[in-house]
């Protein structure tokens, strides 16, 4: 599908009704609740562990450009630099992209400031690695090994390198927390690291770290979004069995004209 | 107003060599770095204003992009494409049916018929609308390749630009729009022309097709309905479809610039490790040796005169950089994953739980049923009893549980992402890109 249809208006439009909706009733002061989410709660856990044994920690923000995902990935940066900060612990972030190491540079200092000591941000610690995949890949696992870092944090877009990376922080004994949208590295963090984010919880993490109404109420719109997705899932089961097994006409009609909706 | 915008498209076209081609690299460069200097000097009160509009404007532009219908010329071709889809999905729900072993197997192949007649009808008018509709845009881009060649004659343009293909046609927007229309309409029109074939050929073969040969015929309409698919968009584009590649130019660009930045953090670090002699600084030392020999003998064996020793010499040294080093240690780094998937496998499939028990199952199926082994020690299970053959059992798990977690997975990721972008979109995300005066 290379532009919208009608199906896609009324969806787009009442998931974006949602979340907007969501978002400004939270703002207004309406309290959220958010369910626990260990691998979450975990970071304070490595940032804490790291502070006492003197060691760095390192956050991957993957192989991904300028996409929503690396941003989610900054935007969860943000926070474990606050948290870091409070301890005055260091975190080496090694990135694979020119344009996201200049954000990710200027997200770490506005973190580190905002502690009021900007006086600790090291320069250094925020480093251009390499465009290509196990280049990138060899970096980070030397940046591992060198620095023996007691925390490692993978959160963006990760493809063949993620089992890489993770089984040599695990070798260095580092807590390790994953989270990706690549559903299919899900495994490889999983085996690995010590917590692992899965699915839609990548985008929930920055809400549940900052408990930012605005975060919050996009959160809760989302999983409107999702009883409202679910609930077409569910016609479309019904409709694609009555189909395969009744022959009426009129039946055979409207069902094909629900699922023919959203196929392009 | 027309005839400036007209003019404008002229721009897009680099010139074609010579003092006024380095003019245009040296003055690009000059443009760029100044645009940049003067996005630094914008007082602090203003940036977060300045970002936020051309956040908001970029989204508006793939908003509408995405949202407008394709070109309303194509819409009588689309809607009989369309047609055609939704009577093959029919044809693909008989033949499910059959091959699932509903009792009432003749209506189905009946009906299945019936639909294939009808999208076939379909289809033979799409691809005559699309012929027609092809004619006049072929004679469209004729006069405005004439218009273009008679403005490059005019202002002198073919001795400045290199504004020409290939094939000796004018390459500015309004040519290389109508190009695309036509290339999607002919490819529009092949695709149309392979699922009539592939109907023709089931229509053909069905109403005597044993229950062996029916998952092959569904085979057949599903891939027409892909072709079918695809037809519809490749003839969908709409007015702000042409600019889509320009805008994303303009994010390549801004990204040329930063490598120079990524450059300069590698040799800051590498030139800071060798200078204060840390431990291992000489593995600081390759990285530069490397940078500077990749780039010099890739510059060589492009831009030596060819043929000469120099050249030769050139290109062999670059061929052993690259395949024999670079290429050699990319795939070291991959082979290692094969080591790491056994350490990582041992840790995972240690029975600690109930799910880790159900887990190391489902493995252990997945695993023997994709070897011969496995295959082998239930190779005797006929009939009824086909389902429990190993391979069979791996397949369910992979194309059942775990594709339906996996897209579980994916429609929650699918809708946080749609609320992040929305969320960067009207500046209500909280980053440090938005949250404060930069």
């Amino acid at each position: 599908m290379q532009h919208a249809n009608l199906m896609v208006y009324l969806l787009e439009g009442i998931i974006v009704f949602f979340i907007l909706y969501k978002i400004f009733s939270a703002r207004a002061g309406r309290r959220l609740f958010i369910r626990r989410i260990p691998g979450l709660t975990a970071i304070d856990e490595a940032v804490g562990r790291a502070t006492e044994m003197g060691r760095p920690m390192m956050f991957s923000p993957g192989l991904g450009g300028i996409t929503v995902v690396t941003l989610q990935a900054l935007s969860i940066l943000g926070h474990i630099i606050s948290i870091a900060a409070r301890y005055r612990a260091r975190i080496i972030v090694p990135t694979s992209d020119p344009m996201l190491y200049t954000i990710a540079e200027e997200t770490v200092r506005d973190a580190y400031e905002s502690q009021g000591i900007g006086e600790i941000f090291n320069r250094d610690d925020i480093r251009f690695v390499s465009s290509d995949q196990f280049a990138y890949a060899s970096g980070v696992v030397g940046i591992l090994n060198r620095e023996k870092v007691a925390g490692a944090f993978y959160f963006g877009d990760f493809f063949a390198e993620s089992l890489i990376l993770a089984e040599n922080g695990q070798q260095v004994g580092a807590i390790q927390v994953a989270g990706t949208p690549q559903v299919m590295q899900i495994p490889f963090f999983i085996a690995a690291c010590d917590y692992t984010i899965i699915g839609d919880e990548y985008y929930a993490a920055s809400a549940y770290l900052s408990r930012e109404p605005t975060l919050l109420g996009s959160l809760v719109g989302q999983d409107y979004s999702k009883a409202v997705i679910l609930f077409l899932i569910i016609i479309g089961i019904v409709s694609a069995s009555f189909l395969a097994v009744s022959t009426a006409p009129f039946l055979e009609t409207i069902m094909l004209r629900f699922t023919g909706a959203f196929s392009g | 107003m027309f005839g400036f915008v007209y003019n404008l498209s002229f721009i897009a076209i680099v010139p074609k060599q010579g003092t006024s081609l380095w003019i245009f690299i040296i003055g690009s460069l000059i443009i760029g770095v100044l645009f940049l200097f003067l996005l630094t000097r914008v007082p602090n009160r203003y940036r977060k204003t300045l970002i936020i509009g051309v956040t908001f404007l970029a989204g508006w532009f793939y908003f509408l992009e995405f949202m407008i219908p394709g070109n309303r010329e194509a819409a009588p071709i689309r809607t009989q494409l369309k047609a055609a889809e939704q009577d093959l999905r029919k044809v693909d729900q008989d033949l499910s049916a059959v091959i699932i072993g509903a009792n009432n197997r003749s209506v189905r192949i009946t009906a299945a018929q019936r639909h294939i007649d009808f999208a076939l009808e379909d289809l033979r008018k799409a691809q005559s609308l699309i012929e027609s509709l092809k004619k006049p845009t072929e004679e469209r881009y004729q006069a405005e390749l004439k218009k273009s060649d008679s403005f490059a004659e005019k202002h002198k343009l073919d001795d400045k630009l290199s504004g020409r293909g290939e094939d000796g046609k004018i390459q500015n927007l309004q040519t290389k729009t109508l190009a695309k229309t036509i290339d999607g309409l002919s490819s529009a029109a092949g695709r149309t022309d392979n699922a009539i074939r592939l109907l023709q050929d089931v229509r053909a073969n069905i109403a005597g097709a044993s229950d062996k040969q029916i998952p092959e015929l569904r085979g057949a309409v599903l891939s027409a309905i892909t072709q079918t698919s695809f037809a519809q968009i490749e003839i969908s584009d709409n007015f702000l479809t042409p600019y889509k590649v320009p805008i994303s130019d303009i994010l390549q660009v801004i990204g040329a610039f930063t490598v120079g930045i990524g450059l300069y953090s590698l040799g800051s670090i590498h030139g800071k490790s060798i200078a204060k002699r840390r431990p291992g600084w000489y593995n600081s030392f390759a990285f530069f040796a490397a940078l500077v020999l990749m780039t010099l003998f890739a510059f060589f064996k492009e831009y030596l005169p060819a043929n000469t020793d120099g050249r030769i010499i050139s290109e062999s040294i670059y061929k052993i950089l690259f395949s024999g080093g670079l290429a050699a240690l990319q795939a070291t780094m991959f082979s290692l994953v094969a080591f790491y998937i056994v350490s990582a496998a041992y840790r995972a499939f240690r029975i600690k739980s109930s799910e880790a028990a159900l887990m190391m199952m489902a493995a252990f199926f997945v695993m023997i049923g994709v070897v011969t082994f496995g295959m082998w020690l239930t190779n005797g299970l006929s009939g009824s009893l086909t389902s429990l053959r190993l391979e069979n059992i791996q397949s369910w798990i992979m194309e059942v549980p775990n594709t339906a977690a996996q897209r579980g997975m994916m429609f929650g990721i699918g809708v946080g992402g749609l609320a992040m972008a929305l969320r960067l979109w009207l500046s209500l995300e909280r980053g440090s890109f938005f949250d404060k005066q930069l």
